[in-house]
């Protein structure tokens, strides 16, 4: 059966991208971020477009994979641009009239810069899922999280917990693609109707697939019982994640580079 | 050695016992296959023995540490592996390696004996590359088999296989009794539950549970050469079996036991 590809699933393959600790690349994508955000000019996103290039083209992900999120993007995109472009006469600069509605040069401008800067914090945003597995993430999380441990809060168990919700929605993906046609085949119709009606349409997937997934949760519970699951405390870590001196370089280096990019240019 | 000494269980609320008087145990490097029909307190025999239940009646011990001793209960665990029949519902781990390191990392292993362990469980389950493979992009043969590396991975004495080959394809299923097998020799007792003759016609043992006890403890042997017995339990015994006792009674001279489809072809020219 197809497996439905969820945005920025982990692409494993190995890459120094891929090697690079959780924590490092969390950091660098605040910083990328936040130096996107700060960048006024054309410039400045031509240097953080080539930079997300360049670690697209490092961490070997396919970039139709990478840029695979922006599709989803396209109502979006659409409309920033619209929204910025479209004018009401009477705007002064116009380049193409429609009667009243107009686009404007200007706003035609800046409508691509948000445009372009959606898609590239789009793009370096999902580089973190596609070359961090989703363990090494709540890993990083929790670790990110840890001063939380000390005023009473359990770290250990919301790493969990993420990680088992991450594990089950392929699985989950693929239950329900499986009872929307079991459903079909006994001619329930998804597209057509109301919206209530299509809603309603719904209810005997939903039924079963909650049924199931309860059943799975005991199933799973039983397993982790038996695998000696008791909670956060006393466990080790296969990948014990240790922030390297390289790291810590691609850390700093990067975070500078980026939010310095976004002031100057 | 895991040990049933008269045990009895009865679920909160039930008005019969799901198990009762049990006396049954699996050692070391030993094959030993349950059967029985649902509902004659297969999975619940399974559950005592690895501390997921605890005995109404009678004692349960794991190389003589008591199954209601709560102090016991993770070192039990840790001695005895568990798999249960479907696959997908026992991985925890978001890629196979991660999965398989879940038991030593709840056990405080460290990091590089983890590594080790788990490479070396993947490998006795023939899943030797597929470190990184997430477990939707495997068979169910292949999910089960990473259930066994997953219980290996804690290097335990036993392994408690409760109905692992019900949702399997052929192939699937041939890959994890070849798995199983393998235990053997690494001197790991093996509980296998199963319908099926079959999968276990090489136990050291065979058991089967009727109604909460214990109807027949003894060789697969004896039952494939008793077929009106082996029906009295309500087992099915494999089609060669049944084949090789028609022509037996029909005056044809079939080699006793098991034969393959060759011997009884051979048998037949030969008559």
């Amino acid at each position: 059966m197809r497996v439905p590809s969820t945005f920025g699933q982990y692409v494993p393959v190995d890459s120094p991208v891929h090697t690079l600790d959780a924590r490092a690349k969390m950091g660098v994508i605040a910083a990328f971020t936040l130096g996107l955000f700060l960048a006024d000019g054309f410039l400045g996103l031509a240097v953080f477009a080539a930079a997300v290039a360049v670690v697209v083209r490092v961490s070997r992900v396919p970039a139709r994979i990478a840029f695979r999120g922006v599709r989803a993007l396209g109502l979006i995109l659409v409309f920033t641009l619209l929204a910025h472009a479209l004018r009401w006469e009477p705007a002064t600069v116009m380049l193409v009239r429609l009667g009243p509605i107009g686009i404007d040069a200007e706003g035609l401008r800046t409508g691509i810069f948000f445009a372009v800067r959606i898609v590239l914090l789009m793009a370096g945003t999902s580089l973190l899922t596609l070359t961090t597995t989703p363990v090494q993430l709540t890993d990083g999380l929790e670790s990110v999280m840890r001063p939380g441990a000390a005023l009473g809060l359990p770290t250990g168990e919301i790493a969990m917990m993420l990680t088992i919700a991450l594990r089950f929605i392929p699985t989950t993906a693929q239950e329900a693609e499986r009872l929307i046609i079991a459903q079909s085949a006994r001619g329930a119709r998804f597209d057509e109707g109301s919206l209530v009606a299509r809603v309603r349409a719904y209810v005997p997937v939903l039924v079963p697939l909650f049924v199931n997934l309860f059943r799975r949760a005991e199933d799973l519970a039983t397993a982790m019982d038996a695998r000696c699951y008791r909670g956060g405390e006393g466990r080790t870590r296969l990948h014990a994640a240790v922030m390297t001196v390289r790291d810590w370089l691609v850390l700093l280096l990067c975070g500078i580079g980026l939010v310095v990019t976004g002031i100057v240019l | 050695m895991v040990v049933f000494e008269n045990v009895g269980f009865r679920y909160p609320g039930a008005r019969t016992a799901a198990l009762e008087g049990v006396s049954v145990s699996v050692r070391p490097a030993e094959l030993v296959a349950l059967l029985g029909p649902n509902g004659s307190g297969k999975s619940t025999l399974v559950r005592l023995s690895n501390a997921l239940l605890s005995p109404t009646s009678g004692r349960v011990t794991v190389d003589g540490m008591d199954t209601a001793d709560e102090d016991a209960v993770w070192d039990i665990r840790e001695r005895v592996g568990f798999i249960q029949q479907n696959p997908e519902n026992q991985i925890v781990g978001t890629i196979a390696e991660e999965d398989v390191a879940f038991g030593p990392e709840n056990l405080g292993v460290a990091p590089a004996e983890i590594r080790v362990r788990v490479d070396e469980a993947l490998e006795a389950v023939g899943l030797a590359g597929f470190q990184r493979r997430e477990p939707h992009m495997l068979s169910e043969g292949q999910k089960q088999r990473l259930a066994i590396a997953g219980a290996l991975a804690m290097r335990p004495a036993y392994l408690v296989a409760d109905e692992p080959t019900a949702m399997l394809d052929p192939v699937g299923r041939a890959d994890v009794l070849r798995a199983l097998r393998g235990l053997r020799h690494q001197g790991v007792g093996v509980l296998h539950v199963t319908h099926h003759l079959e999968d276990v016609l090489d136990a050291d043992r065979v058991l089967v549970l009727a109604s909460g006890a214990v109807a027949f403890d003894g060789t697969p042997g004896e039952l494939v050469g008793d077929p009106e017995r082996a029906l009295g339990l309500g087992i099915e015994l494999p089609a060669e079996v049944l084949l090789a006792d028609a022509l037996r009674r029909g005056g044809v001279r079939v080699p006793a036991g098991h034969p393959s489809a060759e011997e009884i072809a051979e048998a037949l020219c030969l008559s």
